[in-house]
């Protein structure tokens, strides 16, 4: 595959490589950034990359979401799009969700006691109190 | 050499200093030690710069934007390999989705057929995940309550103080659009928590908006208004016995289900709002939990008690 048609099924498929994009900007949050709280937001970055990965690559053209509209008629799997990923989106919601409190309540306990949000400071607070 | 302003700004950007400012680090003859009490919610300089040396702390930053740069382009290249957006054959319908699609209403009795498999195909994955919010919601009262163990007179006096500051300063127009706003909201909510099995929505979404109501409640009614409703122990109460009722339904649906018993809970005709069998009850377990969590996450966050 050359460079173009490359370019060309990124194009294609802008919604997952927005979502590459938004993660490798959460992950370089991670790494970069010394702040706790500006770690925790990264991570709710990463979190929402990989649900936008999730559900575009759930979306097939043409197919109805999964509700049934009319009960009468058997459903068909063939007019229905696959309510799997859906779900899977939705667990994970629910998890970074708690995740994102717990970790602000750790930086904001952390805060309480050593005064600052870098995390090299904390750690040198950390040890010289233990020594 | 001089080393160019933007490498020094990003340098300055990466050991966590704010970006906005200008003058770069070189000119700082001795930067001020940081003290607790005096550089609240601000990164000073890093006490550990000296630590590697200023080589190994370049190589380190080199490498980590290197190794970000690969992943990037390596999860690109990745990216061009799937197949295209929209694609007929994305998501492949294997047998197991086929089932859930084409049974999922005569089986289970709800039109919603992501509600259909997230509370009663794989209902037991989705109970564990209402005790993972359970569980950080325990957790965060445990790590932000304020009592007199964890804190000093002198701050719970600044809190109680705040708490009094509210109290005189409150807002009149936002308690007077509240008033006329908090039926709608209440409402939807209930729309969306009651609908789960009909329409998109279900125990999270409603019971993230529930929880929305009552977080607009306390700041436009005050604390003690809320307190009045929604203290500790209805708090315990509801969350736990939602969780243990969602408990005993699923324990009920997997025994019926294993042991190819027949069903009691009636499923209805698809479609009404009175169907589905133990969705519904599900759904309004759900929803209180979640309620609960997102007041307790946001009170506990500002003032360390419910």
């Amino acid at each position: 595959m050359d460079i173009n048609a490359m370019l060309q099924m990124l194009h294609a498929n802008r919604f997952e490589t927005a979502s590459v994009l938004l993660f490798v900007v959460g992950l370089a949050g991670m790494v970069f950034n010394r702040n706790l709280f500006k770690k925790v937001v990264s991570m709710g970055f990463m979190d929402s990359a990989i649900f936008l990965f999730l559900t575009s690559s759930g979306f097939v053209e043409g197919r109805l979401a999964p509700i049934v509209t009319n009960p009468a008629v058997p459903a068909s799997a063939e007019v229905y799009s696959n309510p799997l990923p859906a779900g899977l989106v939705l667990t994970g919601i629910v998890v970074s969700v708690s995740f994102t409190a717990f970790g602000l309540a750790l930086t904001q306990r952390l805060y309480k006691r050593y005064g600052s949000l870098n995390i090299d400071e904390i750690m040198m607070r950390a040890q010289k109190s233990e020594d | 050499m001089k080393t160019p302003l933007w490498y020094q700004k990003l340098l300055r950007w990466t050991e966590g200093d704010e970006p906005g400012l200008a003058e770069p680090a070189a000119h700082v003859e001795n930067p001020p030690q940081p003290r607790a009490e005096e550089t609240p919610y601000e990164s000073g300089p890093s006490l550990l710069q000296g630590a590697g040396g200023p080589i190994n702390r370049v190589l380190t930053k080199v490498f980590a934007i290197f190794s970000c740069a690969v992943f990037a382009l390596v999860m690109l290249a990745t990216v061009a390999y799937l197949p295209r957006f929209g694609d007929q054959g994305n998501a492949p319908v294997n047998e197991t989705s086929r089932r859930y699609i084409e049974q999922g209403v005569q089986e289970v009795g709800a039109t919603n057929l992501v509600t259909n498999i997230i509370l009663v195909y794989r209902g037991f994955d989705t109970y564990g995940e209402s005790c993972v919010l359970f569980l950080g919601a325990t957790a965060v009262i445990m790590l932000l309550e304020v009592d007199s163990k964890n804190t000093t007179r002198r701050d719970r006096a600044l809190l109680r103080r705040g708490d009094e500051l509210d109290r005189i300063t409150r807002n009149q127009i936002l308690g007077h659009v509240t008033r006329v706003l908090m039926p709608v909201i209440l409402l939807y909510g209930l729309y969306i928590l009651c609908n789960g099995h009909l329409s998109p929505g279900g125990g999270f979404a409603g019971g993230s908006i529930l929880g929305g109501a009552l977080i607009l409640c306390e700041n436009a009614f005050g604390v003690e208004k809320v307190r009045s409703f929604f203290n500790h122990h209805v708090y315990h109460a509801v969350k736990v016995g939602a969780l243990i009722l969602y408990a005993i339904l699923i324990c009920y649906t997997i025994y019926v289900g294993a042991n190819g018993l027949p069903n009691i809970m009636p499923l209805g005709r698809p479609g009404s709002i009175l169907s589905a069998g133990i969705i519904l009850p599900i759904n309004v377990a759900v929803g209180l939990e979640v309620a609960c969590t997102m007041y307790a996450f946001y009170t506990y966050f500002g003032r360390g008690d419910l």
